[in-house]
């Protein structure tokens, strides 16, 4: 008698989970057929008037390094090639405290006037979200992006970003660029990244932001209103997704994340062997 | 602190042919033709010629920080600065002015004289130099340059938990033409805030 009881709340358990599971399920498919009715454009469908050089705004460009001196030639390249005024890009390189390697590389090369570089003091947890919150009371740009050490974002995404940003109103505090797989063809592993990039940067978050939803920020390619970013107290370092956690405490604060349609590109992992 | 740019924008407006904040530099060995590149290059992008100097790395930036120092006779403390515990993470590096340690008097003798040979010779423009510095109420402050404490910066004390001292150097020069116009008149220094 017990045990037909106990079989029969368990029934009734599963069903109750297949059917939130499935309302959930159903809720997420509406979501992205909802996203791919909509137009969205790899490109600004139209030319958007950019201000001149002298009227730009300092922009703060954070980059949070881990022993990632393979890519730290491209990296600073990537910041060069970046079409805005080298006297108003505020680039820091973020390195943790006992980071020989990157220490050492860094002192190896001779950075551009207008990159810098900001060692985190040691303490816990040791998590990009933390590197970057060390760095942003420093960040003397009117706008702030985080970039990771192997992208490299489109020449013109600054520029664009501050027009966009100059058109949007008040409440837009954050852009998100697409974030775009540029070892495709690699190997299998790196296709299926293509995809997933693919679907979420070029499709769902675009979408998200159109209907003006709460859209889960990527990890990089996010350019904030720097004011705002420091009212919501940066990132939460102690949160392993601490891109996504953001977009919603964004749009809880009553901000909108708009769509910025410039590509940076960005190496997909070709193994599962950590890098 | 909105000092900065009023105050150089002032007295630049004054000197047509190389704005103030780096045509001191002239007296350091540095010549016109580069602080001329770099004030084109701080017009165009409407930056201070300062900055654009050390961004496009025209000049070393411990160098400027050195014969900044020198020219307006404070003591240069180089990348081994003593900060003291006073100094507080993020409002000294924000602010410019970061107290310094108790030990940093001990530097001050030698830091002084090892300057005082790099004084290039004529006179001051704005007058004599051992004038300035008896009228001068601004004794206690010292110069250092940004990016070497930003390296080092996990040797510094807690208070400032991260970073660097960093910035402070930038905003002290920036006030380097309010320091000296303050040792003339008998106004109060408007670095007071």
């Amino acid at each position: 008698m017990l045990l037909a009881g106990a079989v029969a709340d368990l029934g009734l358990t599963l069903s109750a989970l297949v059917i939130v599971s499935g309302l959930v399920f159903l809720g997420m498919v509406t979501m992205r057929l909802g996203a791919i009715r909509e137009h969205i454009s790899t490109r600004p469908a139209r030319r958007i008037a950019q201000p001149p050089d002298d009227a730009l705004p300092i922009y703060t460009i954070i980059v949070p390094l881990r022993r990632e001196r393979r890519v730290l030639a491209r990296l600073i390249a990537a910041m060069v090639a970046l079409d805005y005024p080298e006297t108003k890009k505020d680039v820091k390189l973020v390195i943790e405290a006992d980071d020989r390697e990157m220490a050492d590389a860094l002192a190896q090369t001779a950075l551009p006037g207008f990159i810098e570089v900001i060692v985190a003091p040691p303490g816990e947890p040791r998590t990009k979200p933390r590197a970057l919150n060390v760095a942003l009371p420093l960040a003397r740009g009117e706008f702030v992006t985080v970039y990771d050490a192997e992208d490299v974002p489109h020449r013109d995404q600054l520029r664009l970003a501050v027009a966009t940003f100059a058109r949007a109103p008040p409440d837009v505090a954050c852009l998100q660029a697409r974030l775009v797989i540029d070892n495709t063809d690699d190997n299998w592993l790196t296709r299926f990244f293509t995809i997933e990039y693919a679907t979420l940067f070029d499709v769902i978050n675009p979408g998200l932001a159109l209907g003006d939803l709460p859209v889960p920020l990527g990890g990089t390619s996010n350019h904030f209103r720097r004011p705002v970013l420091e009212s919501l107290h940066g990132w939460d370092a102690w949160n392993v997704t601490e891109d996504a956690d953001l977009g919603i405490r964004l749009a809880l604060a009553g901000y909108r994340v708009f769509d910025l349609p410039s590509a940076t590109l960005e190496e997909a992992p070709g193994s599962f062997r950590p890098g | 602190m909105t000092i900065q740019g009023q105050a150089i924008g002032t007295v630049a407006a004054a000197n047509p042919v190389l704005p103030i904040e780096i045509a001191f530099l002239q007296n350091h060995g540095v010549g016109a033709d580069l602080l001329r590149r770099a004030a084109e290059a701080a017009r165009r992008s409407g930056s201070f010629a300062d900055e654009a100097l050390l961004k496009l790395g025209l000049v070393d930036e411990a160098f400027f920080y050195q014969a900044l120092a020198a020219e307006i006779e404070l003591p240069f403390l180089g990348s081994d600065v003593p900060v003291g515990p006073a100094a507080r993470f993020p409002y000294s590096l924000r602010l410019g002015l970061a107290p310094l340690a108790a030990t940093v008097s001990r530097l001050r003798p030698s830091a002084r004289k090892s300057f005082g040979s790099s004084k290039p010779p004529g006179a001051s423009p704005t007058g004599s130099r051992s004038r300035r510095r008896r009228r001068c109420a601004v004794r206690s402050f010292a110069s250092t340059e940004p990016q070497s404490p930003r390296r080092r910066r996990t040797d510094l004390p807690m208070p400032i938990r991260a970073g660097p001292i960093a910035t402070a150097a930038r905003r002290l020069k920036s006030c380097a033409a309010l320091l000296s116009a303050a040792c003339f008149s008998p106004a109060p220094s408007p670095i007071s805030a």
